[in-house]
């Protein structure tokens, strides 16, 4: 019984990458998606554990439902600079000179 | 990294209330003379002429003053680049320039950064850090215009009688015979002739040598627009690279900040489809922009800003007879390819310099220069396969391609795996040449990183008079052969007295020893790998030894010194046939 990977296990991300858009390149749009799934369908029969195929699913589902484009209306560049560094003190940076 | 030269659409220069400056860096003038020749009224004859003044051509000069050999230097304007250029100086590249004299005043002047976050909105997708393996005298990066490089290296350029920068010189007209090339130059003279043996041709992306020569550049262009603004900021930020997808404070879809030197900050963002590209460069109006971007508490100054696209190509070749292109004539990557438009620009001139130099001093064939052609060629080549990917990646230009992308940015805050898809441009490292026909291949077993081929790995080092010093500082500019012994007293003395004919050789090797600790006694080549650093990396046994090329490239190594094995590594690394 294993449980789903979600460290790095490719030795060449971008190669895989490119390979992904080279199957679609030149299909149109629902053909593409439905290359995409058929490598996901392909890749779960691989991995042939119910279990794996369920959480990999379910994590996508939590991502999709919270890893969306953001939200919030505008704000100035100094604002941003100052949250981001006040919610990443593992920077160890406290944000923006004055 | 940030755009490099691109194709610019609109360029507007540094605010008119600040003519000729950037922070404070004050743009020089340099004086224009009428060339000997031209006062004369006879053509001149030179071994070596560099076509453009930019990076890479300065770059050459400088490695040709440091090696000894006459140059003339045509440059079409009488100052350095202004603002909006390369401004991510690369580890590699500051060795080189630190080779030539520069690294210094180049390290005290930039800002190095060792953190990058990757952000789509408020929301962190990667946080990377450009760890280096151990100690090293440079940092991966080091955030520092151009202009800045270009000013030094033009200085250093001074130190050097049989340098010669030609500034108001354009050349107008190219044609080379086998034995010489002929350059027509445009001064405020008029028009007069140069032959050169050798033509360095590093005359940027809209190269005339290129087009005199009836030489292609082959690729394809982009169509996404950028912009790139220079800006001077009353306020400052950490020392790390920013990368927005979809920021929320401007109306993009993806922006960049980095930290340059006094207070200047570089600001990159992608010009919306619908957005005219000579509006978006009007100071007026990309000052009303910038203002709704740092908002009313924050005082701020354009000073320079331009609108570009961007094409990925190069030459068939980069040896064309007598003329080597090098730099952005030779290839034009993408600015977002990571900071590797100038730094592979300084990388070919590190290539090709002390290869010109053997064939002038009549020490090495002159097929040597093909080989310039071999090894960097496939460096373009994969900056070039680079820059397609992280173009496609940053702008996506189908929408399966959208979805995939939409797909890792979705996933990279949670899923660690995610992250390693995140391609806003692979960071610029040193080229490996291994596959070279220049380079010894093993005989001996090894572990570690490096192999044959490999640019050096750098690490501390103590000297003879026992000061910290680096490792890479001491390869200087000649083959050099590193020597690992536990300690002085163990080297026997034949090995001293063949190393002693090595120096003597037609093409001297030079030799530095590298032992553990210094002793009692130390000679003045013996350097003290104390850290363990160094022995590390190479893979170090006592007895071992490196061969570094004169572009401290590693051409062979071997786990026991024969002086006859090193003598035909040099004669291989000098494009010498092997039997």
């Amino acid at each position: 019984m294993t449980s789903l990977s979600t460290d790095l296990n490719l030795s060449a991300p971008d190669d895989i990458y490119t390979a992904l858009l080279d199957l679609v390149d030149g299909r149109d749009d629902q053909t593409a998606a439905a290359a995409f799934a058929a490598v996901a369908l392909v890749l779960a029969n691989h991995v042939g554990d119910d279990a794996v195929v369920a959480d990999a699913i379910a994590l996508v589902r939590h991502a999709f439902d919270d890893g969306g484009p953001p939200e919030g209306g505008r704000i100035f560049v100094k604002q941003a600079l100052d949250r981001f560094f006040a919610q990443h003190p593992e920077t160890g940076m406290s944000g923006v000179a004055a | 990294m940030s755009a490099e030269d691109g194709s610019p659409l609109a360029r507007r220069p540094r605010d008119r209330s600040a003519p000729r400056r950037s922070g404070q860096f004050e743009y020089p003038t340099y004086d224009y003379v009428t060339p000997a020749e031209q006062r004369a009224g006879r053509i001149g004859r030179h071994p070596v002429v560099v076509v453009g003044g930019g990076l890479a051509g300065l770059t050459a000069a400088t490695d040709l003053g440091v090696r000894g050999v006459p140059c003339v230097l045509l440059d079409d304007n009488n100052t350095v680049s202004a603002g909006s250029r390369s401004i991510g100086q690369a580890k590699r590249s500051l060795e080189i320039w630190d080779r030539l004299g520069c690294g210094d005043r180049m390290l005290a002047m930039g800002r190095s950064w060792s953190k990058g976050n990757i952000l789509r909105g408020d929301k962190l997708l990667f946080a990377f850090g450009l760890s280096p393996e151990g100690e090293r005298k440079f940092p991966a990066f080091l955030t520092l215009p151009q202009y800045y490089i270009e000013t030094f290296l033009a200085q250093r350029c001074a130190a050097f009688p049989q340098i010669e920068l030609r500034w108001l010189n354009r050349v107008v007209g190219a044609s080379q015979t086998d034995d010489h090339v002929r350059l027509d130059i445009e001064t405020p003279d008029g028009v007069y002739g140069i032959e050169a043996d050798w033509v360095i041709a590093a005359d940027g992306v809209r190269s005339t040598m290129r087009r005199c020569l009836d030489v292609p550049f082959e690729g394809r262009g982009f169509v996404d627009r950028f912009v790139i603004a220079d800006v001077k900021v009353s306020t400052s930020f950490p020392p790390q690279r920013m990368f927005w997808f979809e920021p929320r404070f401007i109306d993009s879809r993806l922006a960049l900040l980095h930290q340059q030197p006094e207070g200047i900050w570089r600001v990159d963002w992608q010009l919306n489809p619908e957005e005219d590209a000579e509006e978006a460069a009007d100071p007026e109006k990309a000052r009303a922009r910038l203002a709704k971007v740092f908002g009313p508490e924050v005082d701020f100054e354009i000073q320079e800003i331009s609108v570009y696209t961007f094409d990925v190509r190069r030459v068939p070749a980069f040896r064309q007879g007598r003329v080597m292109f090098a730099g952005d004539a030779a290839h034009q990557l993408s600015p977002f390819g990571g900071g590797r438009g100038g730094n592979s620009g300084v990388q070919d001139i590190d290539n090709l310099v002390w290869k010109l130099a053997l064939v002038l001093d009549g020490k090495a064939p002159d097929t040597l220069l093909d080989s310039y052609n071999a090894e960097r060629v496939p460096v373009a080549d994969e900056n070039m396969a680079l820059s397609y990917r992280s173009a496609e990646f940053i702008t996506p230009t189908s929408a399966p391609s959208a979805a995939l992308r939409d797909a890792v940015l979705r996933l990279a805050p949670a899923v660690p795996f995610a992250r390693s898809f995140i391609n806003t441009g692979r960071l610029s490292v040193a080229a490996t040449l291994r596959a070279s026909p220049l380079v010894t291949p093993d005989a001996d077993e090894w572990a570690g990183p490096l192999a044959p081929g490999d640019a050096p790995a750098d690490g501390p080092v103590r000297t003879a008079t026992g000061d910290a010093d680096w490792l890479v500082r001491n390869l200087t500019g000649g083959f050099t052969l590193m020597l690992h012994v536990e300690r002085e007293t163990e080297m026997a003395e034949a090995v001293g007295t063949a190393l002693a004919a090595l120096a003597d050789d037609p093409v001297p090797v030079a030799t530095l020893i590298l032992v553990s600790a210094q002793g009692e006694r130390p000679g003045d080549a013996t350097l003290a790998d104390e850290t363990g650093q160094l022995r590390r990396l190479y893979d170090l046994t006592p007895g071992a030894c490196v061969l570094f090329r004169p572009d401290q490239h590693i051409a062979a190594r071997w786990r026991a010194f024969d002086i006859e094995a090193v003598r035909g590594a040099v004669r291989r690394a000098c494009g010498e046939s092997v039997t």
